[in-house]
């Protein structure tokens, strides 16, 4: 294979044993395994690799992780997936890879068009420019300008994502030196222990460096704390996973990229540990001067980690800039692996390191620039030069390509600040630390402020033990490993660096294109709080959050503003800590494995018999019709409803909400549930009744039958079976403790087959049955129990159709036998199985409401011209009251009405607004259902119309996107409007 | 995600309750003005510190039950087996 241009012999912790063949961009190039996308892009030359968000500026590689703001890809091929920063993917055989932002490529960017104007695109641009007439009229082209990656479109094959749980003692987040220290410290103690670290490899920070512990390379040591952790079956360790949320009671949820197991995508963790330890280090930010977006130039600790780990030094000529001490440790890097270091240019107030060691490396023959800013950077693809200027305005210019800039660093307090811990700035760091914790959770390390390493490891040790004796166990005795002396973090501030030229552009936010000038206007324009200048400029939005800018961001208001950065304060720390997949977050939770669907005993037979299988709600699969070969849809829909309005049909009933009522103080309970009276109802029969919410509106409605004394069996709609259940449970154990009244759901314990139509007692006969079926002896809303075809059975008559009606209810284990036996006893009278559209058209001709459509959570009987069921007596039932106040006032309702639409026979769609005239404007009602009536032979639908009693014959007009439809207003019954039919 | 103290079944997850909002006095007499039905009806407590409040253990053993909750810090004070 070719060698790659911009690596090194020797070094880093790849496996040069083993080549790697990838593409970006339509190119082809090779890495090693463990490299990144980033690492083996820089490695190959590749230093153009993204255009910036707004101004299509050419960008390269900025950061080695998480904090990338600038190199976002998008993954092609099988494992397609949008928005990836190209620091976080992992180099794999065929990996495909794309810019996001630029058309057709980077080096070729048309929309780079953009950089000419945008000294008229400032923060807010968008905000002033597209208000008229209408932001939406612009929203999809500029979206598209400013597009991030595509969404994928399939399935990753073979893999999928799935969830697991975790409860525990302690969890550590993060795999650096303080967090396998507290690992290692607590798996000692005996108690339970999950460490996650979201890199491949553990080791953190100590991987990108050259540091030493116990006088060997850390690399050792980690392998060691591995090794030991790895054996203890009380400790989970999990790489590749990002805690990315923290939720109540110490929830952390994390996601576990490449499990072991080759079938897992993803897997989610949800962990609840006793005691968390944040050791989530630090991340370094950028500086503001002119160009500072140039590829070429990149966070100090990047370069650090691509040399060390990577051995890929991403130039041939370095600069740093630094205002702190921790970039020396990459001077030295650098020079140990023999490269051209041009200089460092330590600020106009220096931040050298302060004690003899850093004094030592000083004596690295590199010169170091004192009282020195860059105040541009020159080239346009890729850095060419800096411009140095000292504090008396000399300006210099340096070659380079490469500009390692290091503006100090920032604990990673972003999952502490999730837990609601509170923060405060540090003068020292100029930076956020984690102050007062709200939840069992404590920060180590970087995280917590600590930047040298051998004092946070110390006191990583003491947290540790703290934290085991919250959660019962003791801490070992425990030696620190010994570290040598580094200098100690010593940083001066550096917001930006003045004198900017009119025209030049600093970046404070990379990702989204903000400029120190547009925090400066933003603030000019009175935006002087900093989630306003966020919103306003934008920065700290998008992909990486503001990672390596937002304290930047509040730096630059304090000067601007004559404050303190803590009086600026932080901006909110949201969930997710770095872009999750949704997939992770849904795990296996897809479709029916999260909410199962519910079958009735007939569902196979209807699937065989080629049923369209729908919802009826609550995840019940219930036939929607029986296609028929040859046949349209609405001609099969016609054939059952005439079936059903002239002959006979039959349908499965089960998933009916059904609930066994009994107790000493059922009639009571049941009284105070309905509006209606119940207490004269029969032994045997059974009564409509309405359920009405506390606010006097429809919560549900079904027919009651009274099986004994103190004995009753509900019916509820399907949708709201479990709606209906909490209510009733609530009512009595919270107001009615004392009551004797036992619910039993027994929705499941029967099933039905409703046979219905004209020649359903014909169907019944020949069933044979011991219960005498006649009118006079079983009038309607009557129930028998008996036996049918030689099977026990409880027959109710209730009409959903509005014809003669037979419930047949048996135990779920007859209910296919007496269905197979219905069928052929039906035969002879052309029985045809019906489906919940024809039982949709049957019931919009009869005028029976439906829950969805007419009762929406809106609607009162009397809008449902149903005040006949408002027990005048009844003024304890519940919701009562809230009508009766609702009726007193005069404001007009919309009420149910029939509306026979002008539509050349095309349904209307259901949900359609009316609207006065047919004018765009606020409705007067709208469609609620609209069917092809087959006893009218038209098109007939229901409605809710305001004040629509008073206007029937009247016509209102239907809006149906660009078209209105004429409707005329009629009483919403279309069919046998006394009842005859359905009490024969 | 919260963790709530069944008092029937001991600490569970979040997931398998139905929040029923806070306590609500007794409903009214029927019989009381329209304003003070109206308070009763749409005038939920909603403090800034311990708030009662009802639960029901949907996933589990079906009771309602009574605890107090602070609206910031989660923290649950008291939980009471009876669900009144």
């Amino acid at each position: 294979m070719k060698q790659n241009p911009f690596r090194h012999l020797a070094g880093g912790l790849i496996n040069r044993d083993k080549a790697i063949e990838f593409e970006f961009n339509g190119t082809s190039y090779s890495g090693f395994e463990g490299d990144t996308l980033a690492s083996a892009l820089l490695a190959n030359g590749v230093f153009l690799t993204a255009r910036s968000f707004k101004y299509h500026r050419p960008r390269g590689i900025i950061g080695a992780g998480v904090e990338e703001p600038s190199c976002l890809v998008e993954l092609l091929g099988e494992n397609a997936a949008g928005n990836h920063a190209a620091t976080t993917v992992q180099l794999r055989q065929g990996l495909q890879a794309k810019s996001v932002n630029c058309w057709p490529s980077p080096n070729f960017d048309l929309l780079g068009i953009n950089q000419l104007f945008s000294r008229f695109m400032p923060a807010g641009f968008y905000y002033k420019t597209f208000m008229w007439p209408n932001w939406h009229l612009f929203e999809p082209s500029i979206r598209r300008a400013a597009g991030l990656a595509a969404a994928p479109d399939h399935r990753i094959p073979d893999q999928h994502f799935e969830t697991r749980y975790w409860y525990g003692d302690l969890l550590v987040v993060g795999g650096g030196a303080c967090g396998l220290l507290a690992a290692l410290i607590a798996s000692r103690s005996g108690a339970r222990v999950m460490i996650v670290d979201d890199h491949p490899h553990p080791g953190g920070h100590l991987r990108a460096s050259q540091t030493q512990i116990d006088g060997a390379p850390a690399r050792d040591w980690v392998a060691a704390v591995i090794a030991e952790l790895d054996a203890n079956h009380h400790v989970t360790r999990l790489q590749n996973a990002t805690a990315w949320g923290y939720r109540e009671d110490n929830q952390v949820l994390v996601t576990e990229r490449d499990p072991a197991e080759a079938h897992v995508f993803q897997r989610g963790w949800k962990t609840r540990a006793k005691q968390v330890i944040l050791a989530t280090g630090a991340i370094e930010r950028n500086l503001v001067f002119a160009n500072n977006d140039r590829p070429g130039i990149m966070l100090a600790s990047a370069v650090q980690r691509y040399v060390n780990e990577f051995a890929v030094v991403p130039g041939r000529r370095v600069v740093i800039f630094t205002n702190n001490s921790s970039a020396y440790a990459l001077a030295h890097d650098l020079r140990a692996c023999g490269m051209d270091v041009a200089g460092i240019i330590a600020g106009i107030v220096d931040s050298r390191p302060n004690d003899a060691i850093g004094a030592e490396k000083e004596g690295l023959d590199i010169p170091i620039y004192a009282a020195q800013h860059i105040s541009a950077a020159h080239g346009g693809k890729r850095l060419r030069a800096v411009s140095m200027r000292s504090a008396d305005g000399t300006i210099t210019r340096l070659d380079c390509d490469l500009l390692a800039v290091s503006g100090g660093w920032n604990p990673a307090v972003h999952l502490f600040s999730q837990s609601r811990g509170t923060l405060a700035y540090d003068d020292d760091l100029a930076s956020f630390v984690p102050d007062r914790a709200m939840q069992s959770v404590v920060c180590v390390g970087a995280a917590a402020g600590k930047m040298d390493i051998g004092p946070a490891m110390a006191e990583t040790a003491t947290v540790t033990a703290a934290s085991l004796d919250e959660c019962g166990f003791t801490s070992p005795p425990f030696a620190l490993p010994e570290l040598p002396l580094a200098p100690n973090y010593n940083l001066h501030p550096l917001w930006h660096v003045d004198g900017l030229k009119p025209g030049d552009k600093a970046f404070i936010d990379i990702q989204n294109d903000v400029t120190l000038d547009d925090i400066g206007l933003a603030m000019r324009e009175g935006f002087d709080t900093v989630e306003h200048v966020k919103r306003y400029t934008t920065a700290g939005m998008g992909i990486d959050q503001g990672k390596t800018g937002n304290v930047n961001v509040i730096g630059n208001m304090a000067v601007a503003s004559n404050k303190q950065p803590g009086e600026i304060g932080t901006t909110t720390f949201r969930s997710p800590f770095t872009p999750i997949d949704f997939g992770a977050i849904a795990g296996q939770r897809n479709g029916a494995v999260v909410l199962p669907f519910r079958h009735t005993p007939i569902t196979k037979w209807n699937k065989d018999h080629g049923a369209i299988m729908y919802e009826a709600g609550a995840r019940w699969q219930r036939p929607g019709y029986f296609p028929v070969k040859g046949a349209s849809m609405q001609d099969t829909i016609n054939a059952e409803a005439e079936a059903v309005r002239f002959g006979v049909g039959v349908y499965d009933g089960s998933p009916l909400g059904k609930f066994d009522i009994s107790g000493r103080d059922a009639a009571a309970f049941i009284d105070q549930l309905y509006t209606n009276d119940f207490s004269d109802l029969e032994i045997g029969m059974g009564r409509y009744g309405i359920m009405l919410s506390e606010d006097g509106m429809i919560m549900d409605d079904g027919v009651t039958f009274k099986l004994a004394e103190n004995h009753y069996l509900m019916s509820t709609s399907t949708g709201f079976a479990d709606l209906v259940f909490r209510h009733m449970e609530y009512i009595l154990q919270v107001e009615h403790p004392g009551w004797q009244v036992w619910i039993t759901p027994v929705t499941s314990q029967w099933c039905n087959a409703t046979i219905c139509g004209p020649r359903a007692r014909d169907v019944l006969a020949a069933l044979g049955t011991s219960v005498d079926i006649s009118a006079e002896a079983f009038p309607f809303m009557a129930m028998r129990d008996g036996v049918i075809a030689d099977i026990p059975a409880r027959i109710c008559r209730v009409s959903f159709t509005g014809e003669v009606s037979f419930e047949v209810n048996v135990w779920p284990r007859y209910a296919r036998a007496m269905w197979l036996r219905i069928m052929e006893a039906g035969a002879p009278f052309g029985i045809v199985p019906v489906g919940s559209e024809t039982s949709h058209v049957l019931r919009v001709e009869k005028g029976f409401l439906s829950l969805g459509h007419e009762v929406d959570s809106t609607a009162d009987p009397y809008d449902l011209g149903m005040g006949w069921i408002m027990s005048p007596k009844k003024t304890h039932a519940i919701g009562r009251r809230s009508v009766d106040i609702r009726r007193s006032s005069p404001k007009p309702r919309r009420e149910l009405v029939g509306l026979l639409p002008d539509s050349n026979g095309e349904l209307v769609p259901e949900g359609a607004p009316i609207t006065p005239n047919g004018a765009r404007i606020a409705s007067e009602g709208f469609v609620s259902a609209c069917v092809w009536s087959v006893v009218n032979k038209q098109v007939i639908a229901l409605g809710l119309v305001t004040n629509g009693r008073a206007r029937i014959g009247e016509t209102v007009i239907i809006r149906d996107r660009a078209k209105t439809i004429k409707a005329i207003v009629t009483k919403p019954c279309f069919h046998d409007p006394k009842g005859h039919r359905l009490r024969g | 995600m919260l963790t709530l103290p069944c008092p029937f079944c001991g600490q569970r997850d979040e997931t398998e309750f139905v929040n029923g909002g806070p306590t609500k006095p007794p409903r009214p007499d029927a019989l009381v003005k329209d304003s003070e039905w109206v308070e009763w009806l749409t005038v939920p407590v909603n403090p800034i510190g311990y708030v009662e409040e009802k639960w029901w253990h949907a996933k589990g053993c079906g009771k309602w039950f009574t605890i107090k909750r602070h609206t910031v810090t989660h923290d649950i004070a008291k939980t009471d087996r009876t669900s009144t």
